[in-house]
This record gives structure tokens, sequence and C-alpha cells, in this order.
């Protein structure tokens, strides 16, 4: 009497197998059709890959980005200036904090005076300016300053009077601030002796008398320029990459990815 | 659906046809048929391989399914036309174990349909009682017990047979003696 255990191990070392060449062919065709279904799909994905590209670019995605600068998106084309001084606060823009005003995300004027001897104006911009005593320039706005200070007085406290005048919004082209400071300083306490004789304050006028202050509306890619690249259109933003390399490249994808799947279905078909 | 879900269940044929083949020469015997239906079954799976989902089940698992039914159909077929006997190698094969396997085939002929089932999924797919429960969608428990039963059968089939050859050699013999 066979047990139950030795039967089943008859059963499986009897177990049938398939011929050879049999199971090698059904493999081989198993596998060849593997291969092509995958190959179908990966010509469908590179053609949908080249359809985007194109569809993106022939809707002026690419080109959009090639010329839109995003920092205006996110701030918008005001031309302010930062100013922060204990003196004067001159605002070119509808906004106006005192102390702080936003000229532009990239450009920064901070304007210490400190009228000691002499009125100094330390403007840190982030593009081009130049600061002299008298005259201010910045790129295309041209401000004139007048400083006059009768005397020179060596305590650095003072009392100012900050008079602004500006609510010119940023795109104006062309606007007249005139702020006047007058400054009474304070009498010197510590003078040492033998030095000239005390001089009764007079006031120290500062005139600051911007004559024809104009003030450029930016455009995108000028002044900011000096932060991000400049993009001309036809190019890609960052890399400044053409943009007929992308199109071409979508062009290309596109029709391999046709060619492929084209290629794998007509085997396939031939292979049944 | 993720496309991780859904594998590809025939990457690695070579170790799937020998179980199909088993499995179906188990309910039709060793030889043409059992290669039809185990061609059959992987067309069948390359034509419908979107539908296989992994979380049903081993690749083995669906392609049984597949394969079940194409078994089915050349049954179905088998006793329309003349009630044709399963066929078997060439019995003028005189190893032992060709005897063997004719002789087990035989007594796995003369069980029942589910009785074949199982065993052909059990020792021709080598699929688990587990494995088995899922593809005949019953519980695993069930499937041992079935199984169990199937195997008692046979075994008296067998006792049965050699009994009967046993009886016949002697018969043979006998006359020779005298």
């Amino acid at each position: 009497m066979r047990d139950e255990k030795r039967l089943a191990g008859e059963l499986r070392a009897t177990r049938a197998q398939p011929r050879d060449e049999f199971a090698a062919s059904l493999a081989g065709e198993v596998r060849g059709a593997s291969v092509r279904a995958r190959q179908s799909r990966f010509g469908l994905w590179l053609a949908i890959t080249g359809l985007t590209i194109v569809a993106i670019a022939s809707f002026g995605g690419i080109s959009y980005a090639a010329t839109h600068n995003p920092a205006d998106d996110q701030y918008g084309d005001h031309s302010c200036t930062i100013c922060t001084t204990t003196h004067t606060t001159t605002n070119h823009d509808s906004t106006t904090t005192h102390g702080t005003t936003t000229h532009d995300t990239t450009t920064t004027h901070d304007t210490t005076t400190t009228h000691e001897t002499t009125t100094t104006h330390e403007t840190t911009t982030t593009h081009e300016s130049t600061t002299t005593h008298g005259t201010t320039t910045h790129g295309t706005t041209t401000h004139e300053t007048t400083t006059t200070s009768t005397e020179p007085s060596t305590s650095t406290s003072t009392s100012t009077t900050s008079s602004t005048t500006d609510t010119q919004p940023s795109t104006s082209s062309t606007t007249t601030d005139t702020t006047v400071t007058v400054e009474n300083a304070t009498t010197p306490t510590n003078t040492p002796a033998g030095t000239a004789p005390f001089t009764p304050p007079k006031a120290a006028v500062t005139k600051t008398t911007p004559k024809s202050t104009t003030h450029h509306v930016q455009t995108a890619g000028e002044t900011k320029g000096a932060v991000t690249p400049k993009v001309s259109s036809g190019q890609l933003p960052f890399t400044g990459l053409a943009l007929w390399i992308p199109l071409g490249a979508g062009f290309v994808l596109i029709a391999l990815g046709l060619t492929v799947r084209t290629k794998a279905r007509r085997s396939n078909s031939q292979a049944h | 659906m993720s496309p991780f879900r859904n594998r590809d269940p025939l990457a690695n044929p070579e170790e799937l046809i020998p179980r199909i083949y088993a499995y179906a020469a188990y309910r039709l015997g060793h030889g043409p048929d059992a290669e039809d239906v185990t061609s059959e079954v992987f067309e069948r799976a390359l034509r419908y391989r979107k539908s296989y989902d992994r979380t049903k089940g081993e690749p083995i698992a669906w392609l049984l399914g597949i394969a079940h039914r194409c078994t089915n159909d050349v049954l179905a077929a088998r006793s329309t036309s003349h009630g044709e006997v399963p066929e078997t190698e060439a019995a003028e094969s005189v190893e032992e174990e060709s005897v063997r396997r004719l002789s087990l085939e035989a007594a796995v002929a003369e069980l029942g349909e589910r009785d074949q089932e199982l065993i052909a999924l059990r020792f021709g797919a080598d699929l688990t009682a587990a494995q088995i429960a899922r593809v005949v969608n019953l519980q695993t428990n069930a499937v041992e017990v079935a199984l169990h039963r199937a195997l008692e059968r046979l075994r008296r089939i067998l006792d049965r047979q050699g009994e009967a050859s046993g009886e016949q050699r002697r018969a043979a013999a006998e006359p020779s003696v005298r």
C-alpha cells in the first residue's frame, strides 16, 4: 500500500515536462512579445513627451518664460528708494514709510546724513550708483543736492526738521522734488579752549532740489538686468539656450517615438 | 493604478512554461494537447496582459486560471467527439519511470474532474494549498482536505491497478508454468 507522502512524491517526480524545443520556442515568443510591447510603450512615451514640448512651445510657454522676468510678477514695476536718513527722507513712491522706503527689490538707497562738518551721503546701490556731494546720479535719475552747512560743528547730535515732499508715483516721467531741511545745529558743549569763538548757530539750510528728476520707467531686463542676466526673446531663461533647441528636440522625440512604435507594432503583427 | 503594481507577469516565461505544461499534462495527458493548451495559455496571457492585477495573486495563479479555462475547452471538445481516450506516451517505453508515469497518468485520468484539477494544481503547477484556494475560490482548509481525499482515491485506484496487473501477470505466467 502506498502512503500519501510517497504518492505525492511520485506525482511530483513523474510530472510531465515539456519538450525542450517547445519550451524554448514558446519562451522566445513570449519574450519577444514583451520586448515589442516595451518598445511600443517607450515609443508612445517619447512621442507624448515631444508633443508636450512642442505644445508648450507653440502656445508661447517657453517664449513667455524666456521674455518674462519673474521679479516683475512678484513685485511689480515700481521704482522707489530706500532711504534711511536721520534728516531727510525722500521718497519717490506713493508708498512712504518713514525711514525706509522700498525703491525696488534690486535697488536700495541707504542715505545716512550726519551733519558734522559736512553732509555725507552714503549711498549703497546694487546697481550703478554714483554719489557725489552735491550731485547724485542714479542711472538715469539725477538728483542734484545742494548742501549748505554754514558752520562745521563737532557735535554729532543734531536736531532736524525734515520735510518730505513727494507723492510721485513711480511711473511718472518727470518730477521735481524739493526737500528743504533746516538744521539747527546744537551748540557744541565741549569746544576745546583756544579754538574759534562760539558762533551762534545759524540755520543750516539744506536744499535739495532735484531740478529735473527723471524717474525712468524701468523695463524688465534693463536695470534689473544687473541682477538677473539679460534675456532676449528666443532664448530660454537662466540657461540662455536658444529656443529652437527644445522645439527641435520635441519634434525629434515625436518622430522617434512614432517610428519606434510603428516598428514595434509591425513586428508584433508579423509575429502573430 | 501604479505601474509598479502591475509588473509584467510574463517577465520570466522559462519558469512558468513547465508548470503550466505539467498542469495541462495532468489534466489532458502528456503530449500535443498539453502543448497546445500551454501555447494557448501564453497567447491569451499576452493578449490580456493588461488585465493582470498583481494584488490578486502571483503570475502563475493568473496563468493557471487561463489554463483552467483552456483545459476545460479541450475536455469539452473531447467529450463531444467520440469520448476520446487521453493520449498517452508510447507504451513500448520499458523504462521504469515511464511505466510509473503512465500508470499514474492513467490513475489520475480515472479521478473525477475536481480531483484532477486539484492534483494538477498541486503536483503539476506546484502551487501551495493557499494558492490553489485562491485559484479555485475555496478556503485553504477545504483545499487541503479535498487534496487529501483526492490522493486517497488515487492511491486506491493505483492499488486496484496494481492488483489487476499482478493478476494479469500471474494469469499470463500460469500457462507457461504448466
